[in-house]
C-alpha cells in the first residue's frame, strides 16, 4: 500500500442555484495532506467539507484551482482514473451483489484474477473482522457490519488515498464509537493517507493527526486536536469545539503574546490565539471553558453572579450563573455538601492559564453569544 | 431554413462537446447521440409540420391557419372533441372514483377483481370496445335488434363515443385516485370521527375535500387522453366531428398535409392547458405526501347499506365490461353478426390468413423497437438524473414532447418531415419503429427517472470510486438496479406499439401493414367476425406480455405506475 501526499491549491467550487444565483460552497481552500496521516475536514453542515472531499475523489470538478494526489494533476481526472477509494455515509453498497461480490468489485474493475481476488476479499474481511460473511447479502447485515464492508471495499484495492464522508452518522452511539477505534486502527495498521469529513468534533478530536476546520467554505484553522479545542483562533472555532464562557475585557497593556486584561477591578494575564497578532484597534473576548470556571460563595472570584439552575449529570454538575454578561455555565465535579443552592449570590473564578484571548469580530453581541453556544 | 433545427442542435453540441469532453468521453457521446436522436426524430418532424402550416406555395403565409379557423366544420370538430372530452372525463372520474373509493375505504369482497376489471380496459387492444358496442347496440346489435327489436337506433355518435371512452379510459382515473386515496391517512378520518362527525359528515368534510387534487388530476387525464384518442372515434363518430378524425381524413382523404397538421396542432393546445393546468396548479394543491405510507387500517366510513349500493354499481359497471369483452370473443364463431347468429370456425381460418402477414409484421417491428426503446430510456434516465450538463432541462423536454403530443399529429409529422432525402423513411419499417420508440420513450423514461431517484447515488458513486467507468456502471449497476422499470418499460414499448393506431396508421404501407389497421378495415366493410378474430388475437398476444411480466418481475405496481401515466 503506497500512501500518497494530497494537495489542494486555492480550490474554489461555485453552484449555480435555482434561480441562477451563485453559491460559493468552496471558498480558496489549500492545504497539504502528508503521506500516511489522518487528517479530518470538521465544520457545521453547508462548510464546504464533504464538497471538498468530492473534489478530491472527482465527483466534483473545482471551478478554479488545482488538486493533486501524490505528483499527479487529478483536478480533471475522473473519479474512476483517480487512485481513491471512498467510504459513504449511507455505505452505497450494491444492493444486488452479496458481500463478497461488493468487497470485490473494486479488483475486478483492476483486473486482478479471480483466485487472487477471493484470496484478498477473505483477507480483507478478516481485517475487518467479517470474516466468513462472503455469501451474505448486505441488506442482511446489521449497521455496523454494513460500514465494515463499505471500509473493506474501500481498502482491499489499496487506494494510496482513503476517503471518508460522515461515514458514522448512520450509526448508534455506541457502535459509532466503536467504529471510531477500529477505523483509526486499520489506519494506522495500514500506514494508508486518510481523509475524514464530520461534523462531530469528537470524531476528529479521537480520530485525526490534523483537524482542518471550515466555515462558509473557507478553513478557519488547521491544527491538531489539541491546538483546536485548547488554542482556538476565533470564535467561531472555540464555540464549534464546544461549550465556551466568554467575557469582556478591556486590554491595558501587552506582554509578548499575552495581554494584560482588565476584568471588573481585577487584572489577569491571558495569552492570545496564536495566529492572531495583538492590536490596540481590534476588540477582544476572553473566551474560557466551562470546566476552567471556578465557583466561589464569598466574593473571591472575578465576576459576581447568582446560581439560576443546577443540573445533575451524574459525573458532573452544570451550573448556570447569571451574570453581567449573561448566563454563564460553570462545570464541575460533584461535591453535593458543597453545592450552592439556586439562588445564592456567588462569584467567578477564572484559571488564567486556561483561558484565551479572541479577537471580538464586529457586530457580535456578547449576551446572546453566552446563551447560543452549546 | 430548413436546416435551422439541425444547426442549432449541433451548435448545442458543439457546447457540450468542450465542456465536457476531457473527463468523460463515452458521457459526452452518449449525450450527443440522445440529442441527435430526439432532435432528429422529435423536434425536427414537429417543426416541420408547424412549418407547413405557416406556408403557402413556399412563402410564409397565415392562409393555413386563417382557413382553418374560420371553416365551420373544424370549429365544430374542436368544440366535438372538448365536448367528448369533458362528457367522458366527468363520467370516467366518477365511475373512477366510485371503484377508489370503495376498494380503499371499505371491505367489500371480491377487491381483487373489481381491481382487475377497473385495470384491465387499459390494456385492452384499440377498437375491441368499439367493436363490441357495435355488435350490442348497433343497428344490427345482439341487443338492440335481436333482443329489443328496435329498429331506428344508432349508436354511432357522441353517446357511443362517451361510453366506449369512459369503458376505456375510467380505469386511469381509478388509478390515480387509488393512489390518492391511499396515500390520505385514515387517521384524519379516525380524528374527524372521534370529534363526532357523522359519516357523512366525514366523508364530505375530510375525504372528499382532500381528495380534490387527486380528482382534478385524474379528470385532466382522462380529459387529454379523451382529446388525442383516434381509434374509437375513427368507427364509432359516425357524423359527430372530432379533431383528430378530421386530421386525418384531411392528409389521407384530400391529401391536404398542411390542413391535418393544423387541426392536429389546434388539438395540442387543450392538452397543454391542461397539462400546465395539472404541473403549476393542482400539484401545489395536494395535501397529500406522495411518500405516505398507507396506515393499513381499514375504517368503515360507509354505512352497510351504502355499502351494498356501491357494491352492486360496481358489479354493474364490471358485468358489462365483461360482456363487452366475451362478445368480441363471441363475434369470432358468429357466422354473420346481426343476421345469422350460427356457429362457425370460418372467422378464424380466414382472418388468420388475410391477417397473417400484418400480425408478421406488427409483431417483428414492435420486436425491433423494444429492446432499443427501452435500453434508450433507461441510459435517458440516467444521464438526466444524475449527471449534469448544458441543455439538460431541452434535453428533458424533448424527450417528454411526444408524452403529450396526440398520435395524429407526431404521425403527421412524420411523413411530412421525412418524406425526401436524406431522410427518406416514408413507406419504410424503419419508420414505424422510429415511432413505436419516439412514442413510447417518455413512459420508460419516467419510470427509470422515479426508480433511480429512489436509489441512493453514492452506489453508483462508489463503483464509481471503485473504478468502474460511466458505461461500466450503467451495465453492472444501474441496469441491473432499475430492472423492474426496465422490464416494464420493455414490455410496455412492445404492447402499445402492437395496440398502436393514431400514429401508425400514417406511416404504414404496402410492404410493412399493422395488425391495428386490418382491424380498422375489416370494421369499416362490415367484416365484425374477421375484426373479432384480429381483436382477440391482439388481446391475446397483450394478456400474455402482461402475465410474462408479472412471472419476470414479480409485482404489478410499477407497472401499473406506467400505464397510469398514459
Amino acid at each position: 500500500m503506497s500512501a500518497s501526499s494530497v494537495s489542494l491549491t486555492n480550490v474554489y467550487k461555485i453552484f449555480k442555484g435555482f434561480s441562477g444565483e451563485e453559491i460559493v460552497a468552496v471558498n480558496d481552500i489549500s492545504f497539504q495532506i502528508e503521506p500516511g496521516t489522518f487528517v479530518t475536514l470538521l465544520g457545521p453542515s453547508g462548510c464546504g467539507k464533504t464538497t471538498s472531499l468530492r473534489m478530491i475523489a472527482g465527483f466534483e470538478n473545482p471551478t478554479k484551482g488545482k488538486i493533486k494526489i501524490g505528483d499527479e494533476d487529478v483536478t480533471f481526472i475522473p473519479p474512476w482514473k483517480r487512485d481513491t477509494a471512498m467510504v459513504f455515509q449511507s455505505y452505497g453498497l450494491f444492493p444486488h451483489m452479496n458481500v463478497g461480490e461488493n468487497v470485490g468489485y473494486g479488483l475486478k474493475m483492476r483486473k486482478v484474477p479471480v483466485s487472487e481476488i477471493h484470496d484478498r476479499v477473505s483477507a480483507i474481511l478478516d481485517l475487518v473482522g467479517l470474516n466468513g460473511f462472503e455469501d451474505r447479502p448486505p441488506s442482511s447485515l446489521s449497521g455496523g457490519q454494513q460500514q465494515r464492508v463499505a471500509l473493506a471495499r474501500a481498502l482491499v484495492v489499496e487506494p494510496s488515498v482513503l476517503l471518508f464522508d460522515e461515514p458514522l452518522s448512520n450509526l448508534d452511539v455506541l457502535l459509532r464509537e466503536q467504529m471510531r477505534v477500529e477505523i483509526r486502527r486499520i489506519q494506522q495498521k495500514t500506514g494508508i493517507t486518510a481523509i475524514y469529513v464530520t461534523h462531530d468534533r469528537t470524531e476528529a478530536m479521537t480520530l485525526s493527526d490534523t483537524v482542518i476546520v471550515m466555515n462558509n467554505g473557507k478553513i478557519v484553522q488547521t491544527g491538531t486536536p489539541f491546538d483546536i479545542y485548547e488554542e482556538p483562533n476565533s470564535i467561531f472555532v472555540a464555540g464549534f469545539m464546544g461549550k465556551m464562557a466568554y467575557f469582556p475585557v478591556k486590554i491595558v497593556a501587552w506582554e509578548g503574546k499575552n495581554g494584560i486584561a482588565e476584568l471588573y477591578d481585577k487584572k489577569l494575564t491571558i495569552h492570545i490565539a496564536k495566529t492572531v497578532t495583538p492590536n490596540d484597534a481590534h476588540q477582544y473576548v476572553m473566551a474560557c471553558r466551562p470546566e476552567s470556571l471556578k465557583i466561589h460563595e464569598n466574593g473571591k472570584g472575578a465576576v459576581p453572579g447568582v446560581v439560576a439552575t443546577n443540573v445533575y449529570l451524574g459525573n458532573a454538575i452544570e451550573s448556570y450563573i447569571k451574570t453581567e454578561f449573561g448566563e454563564i455555565m460553570v462545570k464541575s465535579e460533584l461535591h453535593k455538601e458543597r453545592l450552592c443552592p439556586e439562588g445564592s449570590k456567588v462569584s467567578l473564578s477564572i484559571r488564567e492559564d486556561k483561558t484565551i484571548l479572541l479577537p471580538l469580530e464586529q457586530g457580535i453581541d456578547l449576551l446572546s453569544l453566552n446563551k447560543a453556544s452549546t | 431554413m430548413t436546416g435551422f433545427a439541425v444547426a442549432f442542435i449541433v451548435l448545442l453540441l458543439c457546447i457540450l462537446f468542450v465542456n465536457a469532453f476531457s473527463k468523460d468521453p463515452i458521457l459526452v457521446y452518449t449525450i450527443l447521440i440522445v440529442f441527435l436522436i430526439v432532435g432528429v426524430f422529435i423536434a425536427f418532424p414537429l417543426y416541420q409540420a408547424f412549418r407547413l402550416t405557416m406556408l403557402k406555395d413556399g412563402v410564409f403565409s397565415l392562409e393555413v391557419w386563417k382557413y382553418v379557423l374560420s371553416n365551420r366544420n373544424y370549429l365544430q370538430a374542436l368544440w366535438g372533441s372538448i365536448l367528448l372530452g369533458v362528457l367522458t372525463a366527468t363520467v370516467s372520474t366518477a365511475i373512477g372514483f366510485l371503484f377508489a373509493f370503495t376498494l380503499t375505504r371499505t371491505n367489500v369482497r371480491g377487491k381483487k377483481f373489481f381491481s382487475t376489471m377497473a385495470t384491465l380496459p387499459v390494456i385492452s387492444p384499440p377498437f375491441s370496445l368499439t367493436l363490441s358496442m357495435i355488435l350490442l347496440f348497433g343497428s344490427y346489435g345482439l341487443i338492440t335488434r335481436r333482443i329489443l327489436g328496435l329498429t331506428n337506433v344508432d349508436i354511432y355518435g357522441l353517446d357511443g363515443l362517451v361510453i366506449v371512452q369512459t369503458m376505456g379510459m375510467f380505469p386511469i382515473a381509478f388509478m390515480v385516485l387509488s393512489g390518492v386515496l391511499e396515500a390520505i391517512d385514515s387517521t384524519f378520518e379516525e380524528a374527524a370521527m372521534n370529534l363526532k362527525a357523522s359519516r357523512w359528515k366525514v366523508f364530505s368534510t375530510v375525504t372528499l375535500p382532500l381528495s380534490v387534487p387527486g380528482i382534478a388530476s385524474a379528470w385532466l387525464l382522462v380529459f387529454t387522453n379523451s382529446i388525442a384518442d383516434f381509434a374509437n372515434p375513427l368507427i364509432l363518430a359516425g357524423k359527430y366531428k372530432v379533431l383528430s378524425v378530421e386530421a386525418y381524413m384531411e392528409v389521407t382523404g384530400m391529401n391536404h398535409l398542411d390542413i391535418g397538421a393544423a387541426l392536429s396542432i389546434v388539438l395540442l393546445i387543450p392538452t397543454f392547458l391542461a397539462f400546465g393546468l395539472q404541473r403549476y396548479w393542482i400539484s401545489k394543491k395536494s395535501y397529500v405526501t406522495v411518500t405516505g405510507k398507507p396506515s393499513g387500517r381499514i375504517l368503515e366510513v360507509v354505512s352497510p347499506g351504502v355499502k351494498r349500493m356501491l357494491f352492486a354499481m360496481m358489479a354493474v359497471i364490471s358485468g358489462f365490461l365483461i360482456s363487452l369483452y366475451a362478445t368480441i370473443v363471441a363475434g369470432c364463431f358468429v357466422k354473420n353478426w346481426g343476421i345469422d347468429y350460427g356457429f362457425t370456425f370460418d372467422n378464424i381460418v380466414e382472418a388468420l390468413q388475410r391477417g397473417k402477414d400484418a400480425i408478421g409484421d406488427t409483431t417483428l417491428l414492435a420486436a425491433i423497437a423494444t429492446p432499443i426503446a427501452g435500453l434508450l430510456a433507461m441510459i435517458v434516465a440516467m444521464i438526466i438524473v444524475r449527471k449534469r450538463f448544458p441543455g439538460k432541462g431541452l434535453m428533458q423536454a424533448l424527450v417528454m414532447i411526444p408524452y403529450a403530443v396526440p398520435g395524429t399529429l407526431v404521425g403527421i409529422s412524420f411523413i411530412i418531415a421525412f418524406n425526401k432525402p436524406p431522410l427518406l423513411l416514408v413507406g419504410t419499417a424503419a419508420i414505424i419503429i422510429i415511432n413505436y420508440i419516439i412514442r413510447e420513450l417518455p413512459v420508460g423514461v419516467e419510470s427509470g427517472i422515479a426508480t433511480l431517484r429512489q436509489i441512493d447515488p453514492s452506489i453508483e458513486e462508489a463503483a464509481q470510486s471503485l473504478g468502474a467507468d460511466t458505461a461500466t456502471v450503467f451495465r453492472t449497476i444501474v441496469l441491473p438496479l432499475i430492472r423492474p422499470a426496465f422490464i416494464s418499460s420493455l414490455s410496455y414499448t412492445f404492447v402499445r406499439s402492437m395496440t398502436a393506431v393514431s400514429a401508425v396508421i400514417f406511416l404504414i404501407s404496402a410492404k410493412w401493414y399493422h395488425i391495428t389497421i386490418l382491424i380498422y378495415n375489416f370494421s369499416e366493410n362490415l367484416r365484425f367476425g374477421l375484426a373479432s378474430v384480429l381483436a382477440t388475437t391482439l388481446m391475446i398476444i397483450v394478456l400474455a406480455v402482461f402475465w410474462g411480466l408479472r412471472f419476470f418481475v414479480g409485482k404489478s405496481s410499477s407497472m401499473q405506475k406506467n400505464i397510469i401515466t398514459r
